[in-house]
C-alpha cells in the first residue's frame, strides 16, 4: 500500500504539471489580452505597451513559461497581473472560506441526503419515498442562485434570523462564523444532497434485492441490523465515490453560493480570473484545484479498500 | 457472500436473446417494451417524455406565440392571454418555454449519453484491467477534472466558434468524468465477486465478463447519476449562453430563461417557477424511465413480480 | 422628519432658486455675466444656472441641478455599513484607477487640488486659491497649509511635484499620462505655492486635469508610504483624505476609519465605515432591506422599483454625467476592418435612419425600466452650460417615417443584416435594440456576446460592425467631445473624421473664454449628432439608495463622498 501511495503521489505531481501546462497555453489562446483588459479603455498604446514590457507579458509564451515553471519550483505563484498581489497571498486568503464553506455545504450534504435516501430505500413507494423523491428533483432543478436568493429573503430580509452576505473568520467567533455560512451551505449543498439520497436509495435498493439480506430477514434478524451490518456497507461504494466528487468540488469553490453570499472563495477568484485574463492567479488556482482533485481521488481509493477489503490496488 | 446475479440474469435472457445479452434481438425489444409499459411510473414517464418532445418538434405550431417577439405587455403575471405570463422584454413565457425546450432537451439527453457512454467505458476498462491501465485512466480523468469546465468551454469556442456541437462537448466533457469514476468504483468491488472468478474460471473472455457480469451490475448507480446529471446539463448550457458561448445569444433555452429572470426574481415569480418546474418534470420523467429500465434488468424482481 | 422629507422635495426649491439666478436683465445677451465671473474660474452655482437657462436646457433642470440639499441634524460620530455593488476594489491608487466605482471609495481617502461640488463645478481642495494668467497658460495654485497625510506627513508643493512626476513616469505605468499631455512644466514656487505652464490653454485644465475624481493624474499621493509599501499602496492607498483605509480584505470588505486631522473643520462626521463589496443584484439590495447595510452605491435597474417602493429607503438620483450609443465602424481606409469593405452605414443617410428608427422612450421604458434620458449627442444634461437640448431638433430624434424613407433612397428599402457587438451585462439592452430596429426599419440585429476583455480589444482595433458602447464620469466637455469625435480622439476607433469638428475642438478646448466654449461644444454636438457616426441612445441615470436614519448625503454624480454622512 505504501508503494502504490508513493506511486500515486509521483503520478499526481505529473498530472499537476501537464495541467499546469495545458492552462498556460490555453489561456493565452482564449480571446482577450490580460493588459488591455486591466487598464481598460483607458491608457494609451504607449503605456499598455509598457505594462506588458513590466509584466514580462511581450516575451515569447514559451520564455515566460520556461520562467513560470522556475518559479513554481520556488513555490512562488507570480503575481496577479489584475490587482499586482501575490496569487498566494489571493489564494491564502480564499481558501479558509472555501474551505469553511465546503465542510459545511458537505455536511448539509450528507445530514439531509443520507437519511433520506435510507428512508426512501427501506420503505420503498411509501409516502416519504414519494416526498424524498419529490424534494430531490426539486432540489436538482432549482438553480443554485434561485435557491440562495430565497434563503436571504426569508432568513435575513424577513426573519432576520441569519446575516444576507459576508463571511467572518472563525477567529471572530464561532457563531460569527457559522452565522455568516449557513446560508450559503444549504445553497450549495442542497443540489449535492439530492444527489446522495438518490444515489444511497438506488444502491441500497439493489443491495437490499440480494439473497443473503433476504436470509439474514428469514433468520428473524432485526431488519435495521440487517441494514446497517450488511447492506449498507456493500452500498457505499457508489455512494463514497459521489460524495469524494462533491467535496472535491466544493473546496474547488460554489462559485454560484459565493457570487450570492458575496463570499470571495476560491471558485470565484478562479472564475474572475478567468474573466480578467488574469493569467497567473488562474494558472495558481488551477494547480491547487488539481491539488486537491488529485489527492481527493487518492484518499476515496483508499477508502473504498478500507470498506470492502477484497478491493486491491496491488498485486 | 454475494450472488451470482448476473448469472440468473444471464440465463433468464438468454431464452428470449441469443448469445449477446446486451444487444437485444428485436422480439427482446419489444419484451422490454412491453414490461416497461406494465410499470405505470415509468409509463407516465414516457408520456411526459413524448409530450415534451412533441411540443419540441412541432414548437412553431405548439407555440401561441414568437418566443422572440417582444411587446408593450412586460412582465405580466399568468392570464388566459398568455397562460405563463410574459418576461420582462414582454415576450410570452409559454411560447419561450416550448421553444426553450428544443435545445435544452437535445442539450441535456445528448451531452448525458455521451457522457455516460465514453464514461461507463472508461471506467469498466480502468477498474477491470487494475495497474497500469487503471493508473493510466484515472490520472487522464484527474487532469480533465482539475480543469475548470469553464476553460475547457471558453478554449473550445475560442478554437472553433460558438455553436451547439462546442457545447455538447463542453458539457460532454464535465460530466464524463463522474461517470466513469462511479462505475470504475463498482467494478473495483464486482470484479472481486466470486461469480467474476467463476466466469473467468469457466475460461470466458474479458469482453464476456465485462460485457455480460459486470456491467449490468454497474449500471443502477449510472443511471441515478444520468438522471441528475440531466438537470446539471440543461443548466450549465445556460452559463454558457450567458457568456455568449452558448448555442446563440438570443435562442430561448430553460437555463437562459432562468438565468435572464435573475434580476426579476422577487417582482415576478412566475419567470423563475416555470422553467424551474419544466426542468423538475422532465428530470422526473427521466428518472420514472430509468427506474422503470433499472428494475427491468432485475429479474429476479420481475419473476417474483410475475408469480 | 416629515419636514426632512418635504424640503428634499426638488420642485419647490428649484423654483425659487431658478428665480433667483435669473435675477438679471433679460435683454443683456450675456445673462448679467461677467469676465470676474467666468475668467477667474470660480464659476458659482448662480453662474452655471445662468449660463444653463440662457442655453435652453431649462427643462432639463430636474435631471440635473439637485436642490442645495438640506442638512437634517444628525449627530456626528457611528459607524456607517455601506455595500458597492463590485467585485473588488482592485486598485485604489489613483495611477491605476480605471472605474468610477473604485474612485467612489478613493475619493474618501485622497484629495485633489480641487473638486467638483454636486454642480459639477470644481472647488478648491488642496488648494486654497489660484490664479490663470489671462493668455490661460500658467495655473498659479496656493495651497492649504498645515494639511497632514494619514500617516503624518506634512503636505506641502513637493507632495504636488511628486505626484506630477509619478503620473509621468513611464515606469510607472500611470493609466492617466495623457491627461498631463500639455503641461510643459509644474514648478514648486515655495512650500505652499505650485505653478503649472501649459504649452496652449486649456478650458478644462480644473476638471481634468487637477480635479480628485476625474483628473486622477494630480490627486495627491504619499511619496514615503507608495516607498514603503510598494504593490500593496493601491490596496490601502495613503492621502489626505477625511478617511483612512484601516483595513482592507480584498473583495470582501473595506474598513474606513474618520481621520481626525482632516483639513476641513467638522468633517467627517462618522467614525467609521465598512464597505462591503456585493456583486449579486439581489443580495445587495436585501442587505438594505434587512439592514444589515445602510447604504448602498447603486440601485440595480431590475431592482429599482423594489427599492423606491421601500418606505424605510431613500433614493437620491441625477443625471449620470455620460451617454450611450451605438457605434458604427466607418474605418473604410481598413479593408480589413471586418472582413467587409462596405457596410450599409458606410452610408450617413442610412446611419441617421438607424438613429431615426430608434425609439429611445421604448428602449429606455424596457431596457433601462424608465431610468435614462434620451440622447441626441454626447453631452449630457448633467454638464449644465455645456448641454444643449436636441430633442426637438436633432436628426436622430425617432422619425420612423423619415427613417424608412432614408433607408429606400440609399438603397436598402428592404432593411439589411448586421452584428452588433454587446457583453453579458449589455445582452438584454441589445435585445431591444433589435426589436426596435426591426420594427421601425427592418434591419436585422445580430448580436455578437462577447466578455470585456474581448470587447475592448474588438473596440480597440475597430474589429466590429456595430458596437454598443458609450461613456461614463464625463464631468467636462472634453470628456464627451475631445475622447471621442476630434479625428485623433483616443476612443475614436470608429473612424469618424469632420475637418469641422476638429477645428472646433481643438478651439473649444483651449479657449479661455467660457462662453465661446459653451458656443463651440454647442456646435459640435449639433454636428456630430447630424454626422451620425453613432446612434444615441440615453444618458443613464446615477442613484444611490440608503436607509431613513442615513442623513445629510451630498449626491455629487457618480460619486459617493461619505464626509457629510451622519447615521442617526
Amino acid at each position: 500500500m505504501k508503494r502504490y501511495i508513493l506511486e500515486r503521489v509521483a503520478y499526481s505531481l505529473l498530472v499537476m504539471w501537464a495541467v499546469a501546462t495545458l492552462v498556460f497555453f490555453m489561456m493565452r489562446a482564449i480571446p482577450g489580452d490580460p493588459v488591455r483588459a486591466m487598464v481598460g479603455f483607458e491608457a494609451d498604446p504607449q503605456t499598455v505597451a509598457q505594462i506588458r514590457h513590466n509584466l514580462g507579458l511581450d516575451q515569447p509564451f514559451l520564455v515566460q513559461y520556461v520562467r513560470w515553471l522556475l518559479s513554481l519550483i520556488r513555490l512562488d505563484l507570480g503575481n496577479s497581473i489584475w490587482n499586482q498581489q501575490k496569487v498566494t497571498t489571493l489564494l491564502l486568503e480564499a481558501l479558509p472560506r472555501t474551505l469553511s464553506l465546503a465542510t459545511i455545504a458537505f455536511s448539509v450534504a450528507v445530514i439531509l441526503g443520507i437519511p433520506a435516501g435510507i428512508v426512501s430505500a427501506v420503505r420503498r413507494y411509501s409516502l416519504s419515498d414519494h416526498i424524498f423523491t419529490v424534494a430531490a428533483f426539486l432540489g436538482l432543478s432549482m438553480p443554485d442562485f434561485w435557491l440562495g436568493i430565497l434563503l436571504i429573503i426569508l432568513f435575513a430580509t424577513k426573519l432576520q434570523w441569519l446575516p444576507a452576505f459576508g463571511y467572518e473568520p472563525i477567529s471572530a467567533g464561532i457563531w460569527p462564523w457559522l452565522s455568516h455560512l449557513i446560508l450559503p451551505a444549504l445553497t450549495a449543498g442542497t443540489a449535492f444532497s439530492a444527489i446522495l439520497a438518490r444515489m444511497t436509495r438506488s444502491a441500497l435498493l439493489e443491495v437490499l434485492r440480494e439473497d443473503y439480506v433476504r436470509t439474514a430477514r428469514a433468520k428473524g434478524l432485526k431488519e435495521q441490523i440487517v441494514i446497517l451490518k450488511h447492506a449498507l456497507r456493500n452500498a457505499l461504494i457508489p455512494v463514497i465515490t459521489v460524495m469524494g466528487i462533491a467535496f472535491a468540488l466544493l473546496l474547488a469553490g460554489s462559485v454560484i453560493a459565493e457570487n450570492v453570499f458575496a463570499i470571495k472563495g476560491v471558485g470565484r477568484l478562479l472564475i474572475e480570473s478567468i474573466l480578467n485574463r488574469d493569467f497567473p492567479v488562474v494558472q495558481g488556482a488551477i494547480l491547487v484545484i488539481a491539488t486537491i482533485f488529485v489527492f481527493m481521488n487518492l484518499f476515496v481509493d483508499i477508502l473504498y479498500a478500507l470498506i470492502n477489503p477484497k478491493i486491491r490496488y496491488v498485486e | 457472500m454475494g450472488t451470482p446475479r448476473a448469472f440468473e440474469f444471464e440465463e433468464s435472457l438468454e431464452g428470449l436473446a441469443g448469445p449477446r445479452p446486451w444487444a437485444p434481438s428485436r422480439r427482446t425489444w419489444s419484451a422490454v417494451a412491453r414490461r416497461l409499459l406494465r410499470d405505470r411510473r415509468a409509463l407516465l414517464g414516457l408520456a411526459i417524455l413524448g409530450i415534451v418532445a412533441t411540443g419540441a418538434i412541432f414548437a412553431p405550431w405548439v407555440a401561441p406565440y414568437d418566443p422572440a417577439a417582444q411587446g408593450q405587455e412586460m412582465l405580466l403575471p399568468p392570464s388566459l392571454k398568455h397562460p405563463l405570463g410574459t418576461d420582462d422584454l414582454g415576450r410570452d413565457l409559454l411560447s419561450r418555454i416550448i421553444f426553450g425546450s428544443r435545445v435544452s432537451l437535445f442539450v441535456g439527453i445528448t451531452t448525458v449519453l455521451l457522457a455516460a457512454t465514453f464514461g461507463v467505458s472508461l471506467g469498466l476498462i480502468a477498474g477491470f484491467y487494475g495497474r497500469w491501465v487503471d493508473m493510466l485512466v484515472m490520472r487522464y480523468i484527474d487532469l480533465q477534472w482539475a480543469f475548470p469546465n469553464f476553460i475547457i468551454a471558453v478554449g473550445l469556442v475560442a478554437i472553433f466558434g460558438t455553436g451547439l456541437v462546442n457545447v455538447i462537448v463542453a458539457i460532454t466533457l464535465a460530466f464524463l468524468d463522474d461517470f466513469a469514476r462511479i462505475t470504475r468504483g463498482m467494478v473495483l468491488a464486482i470484479r472481486e465477486e466470486e461469480y467474476v472468478s467463476a466466469a473467468r474460471a469457466v475460461g470466458a473472455s474479458d469482453r464476456r465478463i465485462l460485457l455480460r457480469h459486470i456491467l449490468p451490475n454497474t449500471l443502477s448507480p449510472v443511471i441515478v447519476q444520468g438522471t441528475v446529471s440531466i438537470s446539471y446539463a440543461i443548466l450549465g448550457e445556460a452559463a454558457l449562453s450567458f457568456l455568449g458561448l452558448g448555442v446563440k445569444p438570443t435562442t430561448p433555452t430553460w437555463g437562459l430563461i432562468l438565468n435572464d429572470a435573475r434580476p426579476f426574481f422577487t417582482t415576478a415569480w412566475w419567470l423563475g417557477v416555470f422553467p424551474g418546474l419544466a426542468i423538475m418534470l422532465v428530470v422526473l420523467a427521466i428518472n420514472f424511465v430509468g427506474d422503470g429500465l433499472r428494475d427491468l434488468m432485475d429479474v429476479k424482481e420481475y419473476q417474483e413480480a410475475r408469480r | 422628519m416629515a419636514e426632512h422629507q418635504e424640503k428634499l422635495q426638488p420642485e419647490g426649491l428649484q423654483e425659487e432658486e431658478i428665480r433667483w439666478a435669473l435675477d438679471f436683465d433679460p435683454q443683456d445677451p450675456s445673462l448679467g455675466l461677467n469676465w470676474e465671473d467666468l475668467s477667474s474660474w470660480r464659476i458659482t452655482r448662480r453662474t452655471m444656472l445662468r449660463l444653463f437657462i440662457a442655453t435652453g436646457a431649462f427643462h432639463y433642470l430636474s435631471y440635473l441641478m439637485n436642490p442645495p440639499q438640506v442638512f437634517a441634524q444628525g449627530r456626528p460620530g457611528g459607524e456607517l455599513r455601506a455595500a458597492w455593488n463590485l467585485r473588488e476594489f482592485t486598485n485604489l491608487d489613483p495611477a491605476f484607477i480605471n472605474q468610477v466605482f473604485q474612485f467612489q471609495v478613493a475619493s474618501n481617502v485622497l484629495s485633489g487640488l480641487t473638486h467638483i461640488d454636486k454642480d459639477l463645478i470644481p472647488r478648491g481642495d488642496l488648494a486654497e486659491s489660484w490664479e490663470v494668467s489671462r493668455n490661460g497658460l500658467q495655473w498659479t495654485f496656493h495651497l492649504r497649509r498645515g494639511v497632514r497625510f494619514h500617516n503624518g506627513d506634512l503636505f506641502t508643493a513637493d507632495d504636488v511635484i511628486y505626484t506630477y512626476n509619478r503620473t509621468l513616469d513611464p515606469k510607472v505605468g500611470s493609466l492617466h499620462r495623457a491627461v498631463l499631455e500639455g503641461v510643459e512644466k509644474a514648478e514648486k514656487l515655495d512650500d505652499y505655492t505650485v505653478r503649472f505652464t501649459l504649452s496652449r490653454p486649456r478650458a478644462s485644465f480644473l476638471i481634468k486635469v487637477t480635479e480628485r475624481s476625474s483628473g486622477r493624474a494630480l490627486t495627491i499621493v504619499n511619496r514615503r508610504a507608495i516607498e514603503q509599501m510598494g504593490k500593496e499602496y493601491t490596496r490601502r492607498p495613503v492621502g489626505t483624505g477625511p478617511f483612512r483605509i484601516v483595513e482592507h480584505r480584498l473583495g470582501e470588505r473595506l474598513v474606513l476609519e474618520k481621520f481626525p486631522d482632516y483639513f476641513m473643520k467638522g468633517r467627517p462626521r462618522l467614525d467609521r465605515v465598512v464597505i462591503f463589496n456585493i456583486e449579486e443584484p439581489a443580495t445587495l439590495v436585501s442587505a438594505l432591506e434587512a439592514g444589515q447595510v445602510q447604504f448602498i452605491n447603486a440601485i440595480p435597474e431590475a431592482l429599482y422599483t423594489r427599492v423606491k417602493g421601500n418606505r424605510d429607503l431613500i433614493v437620491s438620483e441625477t443625471s449620470d454625467p455620460g451617454f450611450q450609443a451605438i457605434f458604427f465602424n466607418l474605418r473604410t481606409d481598413k479593408k480589413e476592418r471586418i472582413g467587409k469593405e462596405k457596410l450599409p452605414t458606410d452610408d450617413n443617410r442610412v446611419r441617421l435612419a438607424v438613429a431615426k428608427a430608434m425609439d429611445r422612450e421604448d428602449l429606455i421604458k424596457r431596457a433601462l425600466l424608465g431610468r435614462g434620458i434620451p440622447a441626441y449627442g454626447p453631452v449630457p444634461p448633467a454638464q449644465g452650460a455645456y448641454f444643449v437640448d436636441l430633442s426637438k431638433t436633432s436628426p436622430q430624434r425617432f422619425n420612423p417615417e423619415e427613417a424608412k424613407k432614408l433607408l429606400a433612397e440609399a438603397g436598402f428599402g428592404g432593411g439589411f443584416t448586421v452584428k452588433m457587438v454587446v457583453t453579458p451585462p449589455t445582452r438584454r439592452r441589445g435585445e431591444v435594440i433589435a426589436d426596435i430596429l426591426k420594427r421601425h426599419a427592418n434591419i436585422t440585429v445580430e448580436l455578437e456576446v462577447v466578455d470585456f476583455p474581448v470587447q475592448v480589444q474588438r473596440f480597440d482595433s475597430g474589429q466590429f460592425e456595430w458596437l454598443q458602447i458609450g461613456s461614463g464620469g464625463d464631468y467636462d466637455p472634453d470628456d464627451s467631445i475631445d475622447d471621442w469625435f476630434a479625428s485623433t480622439s483616443k476612443f475614436n476607433t470608429f473612424g469618424y473624421a469632420n475637418p469641422r469638428v476638429d477645428a472646433l475642438n481643438a478651439a473649444q478646448k483651449t479657449t479661455v473664454n467660457p462662453e465661446r466654449r459653451v458656443k463651440w461644444v454647442r456646435e459640435i454636438v449639433e454636428i456630430v449628432s447630424r454626422d451620425a457616426p453613432c446612434a444615441f441612445l440615453f444618458h443613464a441615470m446615477d442613484s444611490v439608495a440608503y436607509r431613513k436614519d442615513v442623513r445629510g448625503f451630498v449626491h455629487i454624480p457618480s460619486l459617493r463622498d461619505l464626509d457629510t454622512v451622519t447615521v442617526k
